[in-house]
């Protein structure tokens, strides 16, 4: 502990010094920049003075696939039906702000929102696309980039001693998580919302005493292994910090906070029944008790056949939990210190494969969605051409949208950390850009 | 001008010779266990010299009991038994490891453990639609079967038809209407490249242009995604309509092209559609290769070398090239360059696979990008093992065989992991938590003790089933057609009519719930259960075409005491399996082995953890027979670590084995423990 506190005296500007030198390759141990103290990097000055810093908490919902930009934010009712097909563009409570007629109820909250509809990549496949969002790199073979909840995590630092800082929701296999931070930053993992963290009490047969007694037991037997692997194998020691955490779990009072069955019967039914649904549901009742970052996956948007079908059946559960999820916020006086994003790897093809209704893989041009958090509602940012197939004002990458989000939750989304490999590292890359004019 | 690329040799003459090649690299029959060992020992012998050569020193080689746990789980993917690691531990031979590598070589746990790796790799979805099933059935009798790696590639680029006929269609069928996807994945599986970048524009760090891409895609530019027996069986009941119905015969008899046409067409459209219910999931199981239809660039095409639009000629990315090759040959063709010998990747990037998956790290790593690292960190090694690959006759079992003989599969791990994508120096193999099916399959052994030889029946009883009612359906009458297909319609009607109750009456309980009125909600529930029951009735009714109209056979479930391999795959998001990592089956090796939180708690409180104490387990079974303290602390070791307790273990441990409630204790942190989840 007493390095930890001594790192607390050190301004934050002698950080930043540090930080550029390593970033330079000139000194700094690659250890020492595991001991970043929260505290000294949270609220960065200049973000606050222009709208930034206000958010506590990050709901990132992923739309594992890729989600049609043409038939939710981006609709484009003067296209040629080959583009448009049967989606209509409906007005919102928002000046500026239309959507595609699936999102009727998300029309109503449209206030609270801002699109950003010039969202581009070079990522066109779908694991790849993924990564690259999530962690502003693309994959590379020798190491694994943090996601940014894990970078959230980091710079942010915990809120709630008890529950992890970063939660996933029913993500699927290709997450980065950590990448190559220290397992400490590792989400955990919820597989199905509904059935919550399982496993969270003592067998029934097994007293308190006999469960302390089998923890002592497991480190003696594992003395030996320890002593040859803790320090040179990096999952050696990710099992050794998730015992850890799991028994602090255990222990947690706000353990509930993964019971669902603790909401009223009329919560859920305002945010619908689908598994997404309670997932974002669980991601309200997590970031109430200062989880920081909650990464809800929906799977299911690689509409390359059947594309207006599927939206009539998906959407309508995107736009119901989306909508219950910022009145909910907004109620419970939340919705300012959160960050919710609606976020996906690539849009789909304007133009319609007529022979299957479907629409490909499109990652130069979509759409993401912001709100709360700082966020100014009821605007548009970006824009694409009549069709939706180029970028022609303001493009955004996803290094940009995860400074952006760093922004927003008051942090330094330009520090650069070391890999253990000793190479530079940002939530934002190299240049990504905050999009603080979203702000305010 | 002669770099391989340009290399020009027609694929007649390649036909000409290879099989001859083929006949002589070949042989008949498994090894001998002499050849075996000398190649072992001659990968030891590069892998030495160049340790000397690097002034670096082998780790040791490991101890007895180290070695029968690391042998099993990486052979048969299982912890041995308790009984299974004495047995070896009191031989006093000195052969048996040889002996131990041989007889589990050719054991069935092999063949699960095997499966897994290849299903992962594949991207194997059982259940997904039928032809899944038939997939499944067909690789793990392929693997079992020893059929040769290059064979089961082969059989699968160049597969056509539909799957109750060919069930490597599979392959295909699994990226429905996303082909330039698969060609993505099989040139990064099979061929070790990632050109996926390339798909939408130039790649950024290799030379792979967007054009490159097209023209390797073009050779599976025909596949189209029908199915002709489904046409032909269109065709039968038009023409008995046509019989029936001798009014319609005056505009098929019209001197007018035009018109005849016309008939034809509305006739089949109508046909079609009154058998829409009988085929439509019969329908999506076939792909038929078109002559006619061609690759095209996109419309957003960019670069000066071609047109958006433009149709393109299929063209290999690499090694031999491709001459005149006929539009229907084009996937054949596609095969053949592929699993080629004469391929610079193919051989080499399955032995490099199969070296990571014995000791931990590639000698090239990644296993899958294999950009200017045609050499790797062992050029030698790499070269042999490449020989060693074709010399097997791509036979994976005997491959591996060779692999496990060898000495540095023997050694001690290193205590520093491998940096992933950098070289290695193997002074010993690498340490690594069990895989999530190794894990679930040695609960199995402690619960159920060696259940190898117990497979689930039921996967291939459907899939036989299926392919059964297909060819029923194929033999029908035209008039049969018809009452099956009316029959089909009227069951799919019922369902929507259940559907529609069933949704009606869960809003009325939804309802009820919230009005706090219990006697509705529970004259609801009761209302729900019977419709369900009644559906169900109605199904089991309606005989004969039920495997064919329906999407999937949700193929058998495997057993509770039956090893991971003999589920349906892949697992369930919630199952204990994904939790520790296993793979979704959606992208090529999607299975990881990080920690996570669930895990700890899984392991410590969850099924597993009550499993060892469940009476009718086999530890539990053990521990409640023998009455011996020293002997209990003994076989507890045994199970859980393959080896006996250390003096100073015994000291610390016995006083506890003692205790009726302690030793479960034990127990449980034993299955905690980091010795237990990973593999020395």
């Amino acid at each position: 502990m007493s390095d930890f506190n001594k790192l607390d005296e050190v301004t934050r500007r002698s950080f930043m010094t540090a930080a550029a030198r390593s970033c330079l390759g000139v000194t700094i141990a690659g250890s020492a920049a595991e001991l970043f103290s929260p505290s000294v990097l949270a609220a960065d000055p200049a973000a606050i003075a222009s709208g930034g810093g206000k958010a506590k908490s990050v709901i990132y919902l992923f739309m594992s696939g890729g989600m049609t930009h043409l038939d939710t934010f981006d609709p484009k009712p003067d296209a040629p039906d080959e583009f448009r097909g049967p989606t209509e563009t409906i007005k919102t409570k928002a000046d500026g702000v239309r959507l595609g007629h699936y999102m009727s109820k998300l029309a109503g909250q449209a206030d609270k929102v801002a699109l950003v509809n010039s969202m581009t990549s070079t990522q066109g496949a779908h694991g790849p696309g993924r990564y690259f969002m999530r962690t502003s790199y693309t994959q590379r073979a020798s190491l694994v980039h943090p996601s940014n909840g894990a970078w959230i995590t980091r710079l942010k630092g915990r809120a709630n001693k008890s529950l992890p800082s970063f939660v996933t929701v029913g993500s699927g296999n290709g997450h980065p998580a950590a990448g190559f931070f220290e397992p400490q930053y590792a989400p955990l993992p919820v597989g199905d919302a509904t059935a919550g963290l399982q496993n969270v009490r003592r067998l029934r047969h097994v007293s308190e005493d006999q469960f302390n007694k089998q923890l002592a037991l497991r480190q003696l037997l594992d003395k030996q292994f320890d002593a040859q692997f803790h320090k040179g194998q990096k999952n050696v020691r990710a099992y050794n910090q998730v015992f850890d955490e799991a028994v602090k779990l255990m222990e947690s009072k706000d353990l509930e906070a993964f019971d669902l069955k603790k909401e009223h019967s009329k919560v859920h039914s305002a945010y619908g029944d689908h598994n997404f649904s309670k997932g974002v549901l669980l991601a309200r009742r997590l970031v109430e008790r200062g989880v920081r970052f909650v990464d809800v996956e929906f799977g299911g948007f690689d509409w390359h056949n059947d594309n207006f079908d599927q939206c009539e059946q998906k959407l309508p559960i995107l736009d119901q939990a989306l909508s219950a999820l910022l009145k909910d916020l907004e109620g419970k006086g939340l919705l300012e210190s959160t960050l919710v994003v609606v976020a996906t790897e690539f849009g789909r093809t304007p133009k319609i494969v007529q022979a299957r209704s479907g629409r490909n893989h499109f990652p130069k041009a979509f759409s993401y969605l912001l709100a709360g958090g700082g966020i100014k509602g009821g605007q548009v940012y970006g824009k694409t051409d009549e069709t939706g197939s180029n970028v022609v004002e303001n493009p955004v990458g996803g290094p940009d949208f995860n400074a952006t989000i760093g922004f927003a939750m008051g942090v330094p989304h330009d520090l650069t950390l070391m890999s253990p490999s000793r190479r530079p590292f940002r939530l934002g890359a190299r240049d990504g850009t905050p999009l603080t004019g979203l702000f305010g | 001008m002669l770099s391989p690329r340009i290399k020009q040799v027609s694929y007649a003459l390649l036909a000409l010779v290879a099989p001859s090649l083929l006949a002589e690299a070949t042989p008949s029959k498994p090894l001998d266990l002499r050849e075996i060992l000398q190649a072992a020992a001659k990968i030891d012998q590069l892998l030495e010299a160049d340790l000397k050569a690097k002034k670096l020193q082998p780790l040791p080689i490991v101890s007895e009991g180290t070695f029968v746990r690391r042998t099993y789980l990486n052979i048969v993917g299982r912890i041995p038994t308790a009984m299974e690691a004495s047995r070896f531990l009191d031989d006093k031979t000195p052969d048996k490891r040889t002996r131990l590598i041989e007889q589990l070589i050719s054991s069935p746990g092999y063949d699960s453990s095997a499966f897994n790796y290849f299903a992962d790799l594949l991207r194997l979805q059982t259940n997904e639609e039928q032809y899944g099933l038939g997939w499944h059935v067909w690789l793990r009798n392929s693997l079992a079967s020893d059929k040769p790696w290059n064979n089961i590639v082969h059989e699968m680029l160049s597969a056509e038809g539909h799957t109750s006929k060919n069930p490597a269609v599979g392959y295909y069928l699994r990226d429905r209407g996303m082909l330039l996807d698969n060609v993505s994945n099989t040139v990064q599986v099979f061929l070790g490249h990632q050109i996926g970048c390339a798909q939408c524009h130039d790649h950024p760090f290799d030379s792979w242009t967007q054009m490159e891409y097209y023209e390797m895609a073009a050779f599976s530019g025909g596949i189209t995604y029908r199915s002709d027996e489904a046409r032909q069986l269109v065709n039968k009941v038009a023409d008995h309509s046509r019989k029936n119905h001798p009014g319609m015969n005056r505009a098929f008899k019209s001197k007018n092209k035009a018109t005849r046409a016309k008939a034809r067409g509305s006739l089949l459209r109508r046909i079609t559609g009154e058998m829409r219910y009988l085929l439509r999931y019969f329908n999506r199981n076939e792909i038929v290769e078109s002559r006619s239809q061609e690759l095209k660039l996109p419309d957003d095409y960019q670069y000066k070398d071609g047109e958006p639009g433009e149709v393109i000629q299929p063209a290999t990315l690499f090694g031999l090239q491709a001459s005149e090759v006929n539009p229907e040959d084009r996937r054949k063709v596609f095969a053949d360059w592929v699993t080629s010998d004469e391929n610079p990747y193919f051989a080499k990037v399955i032995a490099n696979r199969l070296w990571r998956r014995t000791f931990g790290h590639g000698l090239v790593d990644p296993v899958d990008d294999w950009s200017d690292k045609l050499k790797g960190s062992h050029p030698e090694v790499l070269n042999y093992i490449e020989k060693v690959m074709k010399g097997v006759g791509y036979r994976t079992r005997d491959f591996e065989r060779i692999l496990y003989h060898t000495k540095l599969f023997q050694r001690q791990v290193s205590p520093v992991e491998a940096t992933p994508g950098t070289d290695y120096d193997f002074i010993g193999p690498q340490l690594r938590r069990m895989s999530a099916e190794e894990l679930y399959d040695s609960f199995t052994v402690l619960a159920f003790g060696n259940t190898d030889d117990k497979v689930n029946t039921g996967l291939e009883y459907k899939w036989k089933n299926y392919q059964s009612d297909v060819d029923a359906l194929l033999n029908l009458s035209a008039s049969k057609l018809i009452e099956s297909s009316q029959e089909a319609q009227e069951m799919d009607d019922q369902r929507r009519i259940y559907q529609r109750k069933n949704r009606e009456i869960q809003i009325a309980i939804t309802k009820a719930k919230a009005a706090g009125n219990i006697q509705e909600e529970r004259r609801l529930k009761r209302q729900q259960t019977q419709l369900r029951a009644n559906g169900r009735k109605k199904q089991e009714s309606m005989t004969g075409m039920s495997a064919v109209t329906n999407r999937s056979s949700r193929a058998g479930r495997a057993a509770v005491n039956m090893r991971a391999s003999e589920h349906p795959s892949p697992f369930s998001a919630g199952s204990m399996v994904r939790q520790f990592g296993g793979s979704d089956r959606n992208s090529p090796e999607a299975a990881h082995t990080d920690a996570t939180i669930p895990q700890a708690l899984t392991l410590l409180n969850g099924q597993a953890a009550a499993g060892t104490e469940n009476r009718r387990s086999k530890t539990f079974e053990a521990l409640a027979e023998i009455t011996n303290p020293e002997q209990r602390l003994e076989y507890l070791f045994l199970a859980f670590y393959s080896c006996r307790p250390s003096a100073a273990e015994k000291k610390d441990l016995l006083p506890l084995a003692e205790d009726r409630e302690d030793i479960f204790t034990l127990a449980r942190a034993m299955l905690t423990s980091k010795r237990y989840l990973f593999v020395q």
